[in-house]
């Protein structure tokens, strides 16, 4: 048994703002390791710079500070609070290096604060290279080569060591430059003087190339007493050299034989136990050769990481709380864990699959055109979707479409030679590119060399292709298939057609049903079908219920079923037993966000997780649908039920036909959900009222209600097709423009035009039928820009808070430094601001949250657009006014009116917020944009001061220290 | 590739792809859920004259290996799984199980919700079932099950034993294994420790103990119902009287139970994986174990002389015991793994405990 932590005080950092390569995963962690301690009894502190966070809710620590990561703010909060311990393995590398930092400047110690989850030099060990390298040797294991080289002569003596291909570079290279390949020692001194003679001060250092090896990841959790159990194996499609965070990933591994997969479960634990992780999660990374199984340890992280987050979500083992837990001194044999739906199990107990889980990384590249799209070593993506199949195709299908892609067929006008040389250079959308080159039959093994991706998987991926051939070539005619597939009863005779096998075509001529049954089963979604048949989605829809194909729903339950459980946490596929276990009671469904983009990040999952909780609250079952597994909203005790599921119409629809909730909520997700409920409009089955959804997000019917009510807006013209665009050459409106497409996230494809010509170039590039209607209006310069967020019950309308912004109108209010309270508006022009809002609200009658952005110029209102839906800024405003905004709006859904919700806002004059973009590095070098309607950033942290002038200063003066709680703000 | 069907004894009929060999084929029907090892399943004598039904969906990806195999043949009559095998991907593979499987005439069917046929047997209990071609009729089929069901499984090692018992390396352990159905992995486990093995059947296993005098004795594991093995059990009831330590190990730890006059009862959902936790309950160490059984030694009436030793943290059964003053043990799972994780080192622990008994003579024993 551990020892008492009861009333001691326990420190937590979390990882600040969602930047590529550290994303909501951190705030899944914090959370779970806050519940974890409190069910010990112990007092938490807390400290994050990021307020889009669950784990920053006041609820979940005594003392919650949302304030900057510095050094001297996190020595302020010790001080002030005096922690027992420091647990730094959940908040990701953030942590861990503050808590490095803490340590050596004598701070811990100082203020006598023991370090848990992980000692010191078990940090030092495994994050120090040269430390890490050591180690692994005198265990007899084996890491890359790699040493530094003085002197052409050294070549000449290490020769032996040396095995071809080697990475060749300065140990100072900066993103991958100077850095080359070389395949013999000829080539390699040529190098080495080439290098030399440009770099002359920098030691060169030799590395053994791992391309084309295979990589895994074991995570793995350890108590104090050398109990270690590995929780899930992933492997890498993508080989070695491209960034785990960029690769696709599945578990369980499927290329290792048991022998193999045993001397890395093996190799693993001695790791863990030379590295001295005494308790706690981590992860070791593993290369292996691909044509003698030689195996490299290449890493491993001392800390609950990214891939735990997967690990957890994978397999339902709560990595992060079972971490903490071990932390405080449990032991795995003292431990259970829980899963959705009660059921209790050792926390000993080694996970094993009977489904295949890929992950798909998201990237946002296209807004970045002076990012490279070449994949390597350093991460891009900025977020992830994880989706479950019974196959591997089924999985990697179904993952595929939750990345919300439009077009799946982006490579069609590429050349052979191109398509190649992406696929090799390893371009982000390469996975795409595969599938074309099969589709234009080049040969495997060029594919297979091209990508260094295993044949195991490559040939799995073309089975896909041949699949989605043989479809094609049904020999049905277009018009044939057509009247067919919207035909109710299907005349067997009429499609005689092959099954699909695929290695003989040794079946007997069998029926269209069978071969789209097939296709179900591999993962093939209804919108793909549609496009390959070319009939409307809808279609196919029918034809499946006619013919009975339809999905059924299987349990994540951790043991391949081997045991009885009542897991409620499920994935959908086609086969013969549905376990979805459909209740009675009153539910609701919630949409969730999918993967993490710019634009719709963790405040999308912080919405969710309010809703699920009020709706909890209220009685009702909930259900959460996602496609995010660093999210907190997938966790195992946010809902009743979850189905990890892509977040389209078609999965959306097949979970309401069997669920048959009572409301679904699409307000809480993003614009993924409000677009789902968009086209959900359309499913019979089920009566969603959207329209009011549709006149806040169709440009034309917005402006002309607005102008109904006598408010302004800046003048515009609607362009509704291509055909329109011609009204432009006759428009009266002034330079610049503002150009404003329907449906979007983070106001992609938005653009400020400066004049005729770039406003030609516009349309010339970016033609695309899906932007449609356009809003073109002029663009008010120099004007302040206002955000209202609210809610409104359909008669009532509570705002909140009304958010004034640093930057000027036209810069994305993502981008934007925003303040709260407003510090420039007169008080006649703040009731000015709620009069319009609640005259517009009240004619649009939304159920629910609401954000309404608001331009300020020569003391005139302009309402730039009303958004019926969660927003970015509801953490925040929740966290200052201490009111759960997504809450008060999910009771108001649930029917319960703002009136007898009594809320109760109370607003702390004496402090400012202000909320600040954080820009990924990778993505944009020096962290500013120019100004531009789309947004850039990543993420957010948030300070609080006094007043305005300290909350900046807070932000900007690294020196500057002035601790203030969230429970300081409840003070009067 | 063919079409075929699975019949069930109750009738139930499912139909999928057969391949393999296309052959009849019946017996009891047994999961296994362990993502890795299909090979070391298929050839294990435990599973002899079963169907598997592999809950992991993708069997075959890394080929068949030469070093992998539990026995030289395939034991189970049929398997049974979710995906037809792709090619297979491993530069330790040197044929594929689709070709495996035809050269053992042995077939299979995929294709089938696997899931929903795990939860079938989970909670019914043991069922029969056989794999047959499309065209079979079904109540052919039926009748194929119901006289499997009267067979016994029996598994006889093939006796390693030749005409002379002297060993030449007298330095080294001599151990004997009754093979009931040894696996390969116990053998090549034992085998790193530097022992001379002896496998011997029921008919030679008296006389060979006796001859070569073994420093210590492994009772192997097995297929089927410990108390089918009644000759076996009288066998082990002499065994256990000598001053020779013995191992039991799966059904061999059932017998040495049964022959202490420990009882044995049924499990409602048997162990079939290699993820279970394991408690050693004097050191307070967890072992992750390899296991396959629908078995179990029973807390009613354990034996005065009986300590346990390890018991299972997911169900509380008994996994591991003692015999006091013997240095008699059973363990339950397979140390060996085979596939599975070898974390708990069982056979050093023994074979120590075996020299440590007499030192005298054995001071020079390089295995330990």
């Amino acid at each position: 048994m551990p020892i008492n932590f009861k009333n001691k005080k326990v420190f937590l950092i979390g990882s600040g703002p969602i930047i590529v390569g550290q994303a909501c995963e951190f705030d899944y962690a914090g959370t779970q390791a806050c519940k974890a301690l409190k069910e010990e009894g112990c007092k938490i502190i807390l400290v994050n710079s990021n307020p889009a966070t669950i784990m920053t809710d006041i609820t979940l620590s005594d003392v919650t500070y949302i304030e900057p990561l510095r050094l001297n703010i996190l020595e302020d909060i010790i001080k002030k609070e005096r922690p027992d311990y420091i647990l730094p393995t959940l908040g990701g590398q953030i942590a861990l290096n503050k808590t490095i930092e803490l340590k050596e400047k004598g701070i811990l110690d100082n203020y006598k604060v023991k370090i848990i989850g992980a000692s010191y030099e078990t940090i030092r060990k495994a994050e120090d290279r040269f430390l890490f390298r050591k180690l692994i040797d005198n265990i007899g294991l084996k890491t890359p080569i790699n040493f530094d080289i003085k002197s052409i002569e050294e070549i000449d003596e290490t020769k032996n060591e040396i095995i071809f291909p080697v990475i060749i570079r300065s140990s100072f290279s900066l993103g991958g430059t100077g850095c080359e390949y070389a395949n013999n020692l000829e080539e390699l001194k040529h190098k080495y003087i080439n290098l030399q003679s440009k770099l002359p001060k920098n030691t060169i250092q030799i590395e053994q190339s791992l391309v084309g090896w295979k990589e895994f990841e074991m995570e793995a959790v350890r108590d104090r007493k050398g109990n270690c159990i590995i929780v899930c194996c992933i492997e890498n499609i993508d080989s070695m050299g491209i960034h785990t965070g960029d690769s696709i990933t599945v578990a369980p591994s499927q290329t290792l034989s048991d022998k193999e997969y045993q001397k890395m479960r093996r190799a693993t634990f001695k790791v863990l136990e030379a590295v001295g992780i005494e308790t706690g999660g981590a992860n070791v990374q593993f290369a292996v050769n691909p044509i003698n199984g030689e195996m490299l340890v290449i890493e491993m992280n001392p800390r609950v990481s990214r891939s735990s987050a997967l690990a957890s979500k994978a397999t339902g083992y709560p990595i992060a709380k079972i971490a903490t837990k071990l932390a405080l001194g449990y032991t795995l044999d003292e431990l259970t864990y829980d899963l959705l739906g009660n059921c209790n199990i050792s926390a000993a107990f080694e996970p094993t699959l009977d489904y295949v889980v890929t992950k798909i990384p998201k990237f946002n590249i296209e807004k970045f055109p002076e990012v490279s799209p070449k994949l390597g070593v350093k991460m891009k993506s900025i977020g992830e979707a994880m989706a479950i199949g019974r196959n591997f195709q089924e999985s990697l299908l179904k993952a595929i479409e939750s990345l919300e892609v439009e077009n799946f067929n982006i490579a069609k006008n590429l050349s052979n030679e191109i398509l190649l040389k992406n696929i090799e250079e390893n371009n982000y959308l390469r996975i795409f590119y595969i599938f074309e080159a099969f589709r234009r039959n080049i040969d495997l093994d060029i594919i297979t060399k091209k990508s260094l991706i295993d044949f195991w998987f490559i040939n799995q991926i073309s089975e896909i292709i041949e699949l989605e051939k043989h479809i094609l070539a049904t020999n049905v005619s277009q018009s044939k298939l057509q009247s067919v597939m919207a035909s109710e009863s299907l005349k067997k005779e009429n499609l005689r057609t092959r099954i699909f096998t695929l290695a003989e075509e040794k079946f007997n001529p069998s029926h269209f049903p069978k071969l789209i049954r097939y296709a179900k089963r591999q993962g093939f979604s209804d919108k793909y079908l549609s496009d390959i048949l070319n009939v409307a989605e809808e279609n196919i829809l029918k034809y499946r219920n006619t013919n009975k194909i339809k999905a059924i729903y299987k349990k994540v339950d951790r043991c391949a079923s081997e045991f009885k459980t009542h897991s409620c946490y499920y994935y959908s596929t086609y086969d013969d037993e549905c376990e979805a276990k459909i209740t009675n009671t009153k539910k609701v469904l919630i949409i969730g966000s999918g993967p993490n983009r710019i634009g719709q990040g963790i405040e999308f999952d912080y919405n969710c997780v309010h809703a699920a909780a009020a709706s909890k609250e209220r009685g009702y079952e909930v259900i959460i649908a996602n496609s995010n597994p660093e999210t907190v909203s997938t966790d195992y005790d946010v809902s009743d039920k979850l189905y990890f599921e892509p977040l389209t119409l078609e999965y959306i629809s097949n979970i309401i036909d069997k669920e048959k909730p009572e409301k679904v909520f699409y307000q809480f997700g993003g614009q993924t959900a409000l677009n789902i409920a968009l086209s959900l409009k359309n499913h019979s089955s089920f009566y969603l009222d959207i329209a009011n959804i549709e006149l806040c997000e169709n440009r034309e019917k917005f402006k002309n209600l607005v102008l109904s009510l006598d408010l302004n807006i800046p003048k515009s013209i609607v362009i509704n097709n291509e055909n329109e665009i011609i009204k432009l050459s006759t428009l009266s409106l002034c330079f610049p423009l503002i150009v404003r497409p329907s449906y979007i996230i983070s106001g992609s494809k938005m653009k400020v035009i400066n004049n005729q010509n770039d406003l030609e170039i516009f349309f010339k590039k970016s033609i695309d039928k899906d932007i449609f209607p356009i809003l073109v209006e002029e663009f008010l310069t120099n004007a302040k820009e206002i955000e209202v967020e609210g809610v409104s019950d359909g008669n009532d309308i509570f705002i909140a808070g009304i958010i004034e912004q640093i930057e000027p109108a036209g810069v994305h209010s993502g981008d934007s430094n925003c303040i709260y309270p407003s510090q420039t508006l007169s008080d006649e022009l703040i009731k000015s601001i709620r009069n319009t809002t609640i005259k517009l609200l009240r004619k649009i009658k939304l159920k629910g949250l609401f954000n309404l952005q608001l331009a300020i110029k020569n003391e005139i209102i302009y309402i730039i657009e009303l958004n019926p839906r969660a927003s970015r800024a509801v953490p925040y405003l929740s966290k200052i006014l201490n009111v759960s905004l997504a809450k008060v709006a999910t009771k108001c859904l649930l029917g319960i009116d703002l009136k007898s919700q009594k809320i109760n806002l109370f607003q702390n004059k004496n402090y400012v917020a202000i909320k600040k973009p954080v820009f990924s590095k990778i993505l944009i070098q020096n962290n500013k944009k120019d100004i531009s309607p789309e947004m850039y950033s990543t993420g957010e942290v948030m300070s609080i001061g006094c007043d305005f002038k300290e909350s900046l200063k807070k932000l900007e003066d690294v020196n500057y220290v002035n601790i203030i709680s969230l429970q300081d703000l409840q003070k009067v | 590739m063919y079409n075929a069907k699975l019949i069930l004894e109750n009738g139930a009929a499912y139909e999928g792809i057969g391949y393999g060999a296309e052959e009849n084929a019946s017996g009891e029907l047994v999961f296994n859920t362990s993502v890795t090892g299909y090979q070391e399943v298929i050839t294990d004598p435990s599973y002899f004259g079963q169907i598997v039904i592999f809950t992991n969906p993708h069997i075959g990806n890394t080929g068949i290996s030469n070093l992998d195999y539990e026995a030289t043949t395939i034991l189970n009559s049929g398997i049974i799984t979710r995906e037809v095998p792709s090619k297979p991907s491993s530069w330790r593979s040197s044929t594929d199980l689709q070709e495996f499987l035809k050269k053992n005439n042995k077939p299979a069917i995929a294709g089938l919700d696997t899931r929903n046929l795990t939860n079938i047997i989970r909670d019914n209990g043991s069922i029969f079932g056989a794999i047959v071609p499309e065209e079979i009729d079904n109540e052919v089929a039926i009748k194929l099950c119901l006289e499997t069901k009267k067979k016994s499984f029996k598994y006889k090692n093939t006796n390693s034993l030749k005409s002379n018992y002297l060993t030449t390396n007298s330095k080294l352990l001599k151990i004997v294994i009754y093979g009931l159905g040894c696996k390969q992995g116990i053998i090549n486990a034992l085998k790193e420790k530097n022992c001379e093995l002896f496998v011997l059947d029921t008919k030679d296993i008296i006389k060979g103990i006796k001859t070569i005098n073994p420093d210590c004795i492994i009772l192997s594991n097995g297929p089927g119902d410990p108390c089918d093995y009644k000759e076996e059990i009288e066998i082990i009831k002499t065994i256990i009287k000598y001053d020779i330590p013995v191992l039991g190990i799966c059904l061999g730890h059932q017998l040495l139970a049964i022959a202490h006059n420990a009882e044995i009862e049924k499990l409602k959902y048997g162990h079939h994986g290699t993820n279970h936790p394991v408690l050693d309950i004097k050191n307070k160490k967890v072992f992750i174990t390899s296991q396959n059984h629908n078995y179990t030694v029973s807390y009613n009436n354990i034996p005065k002389n009986c300590e346990i030793t390890h018991t299972s943290l997911f169900d509380g059964t008994i996994q591991g015991i003692e015999f006091k003053k013997k240095l008699q043990y059973g363990f339950q799972g397979h140390p060996e793994g085979s596939p599975g994780p070898t974390d708990i080192d069982l056979f050093t622990q023994f074979l120590k405990l075996t020299t440590n008994k007499d030192q005298l003579n054995k001071n020079n024993i390089v295995c330990l």
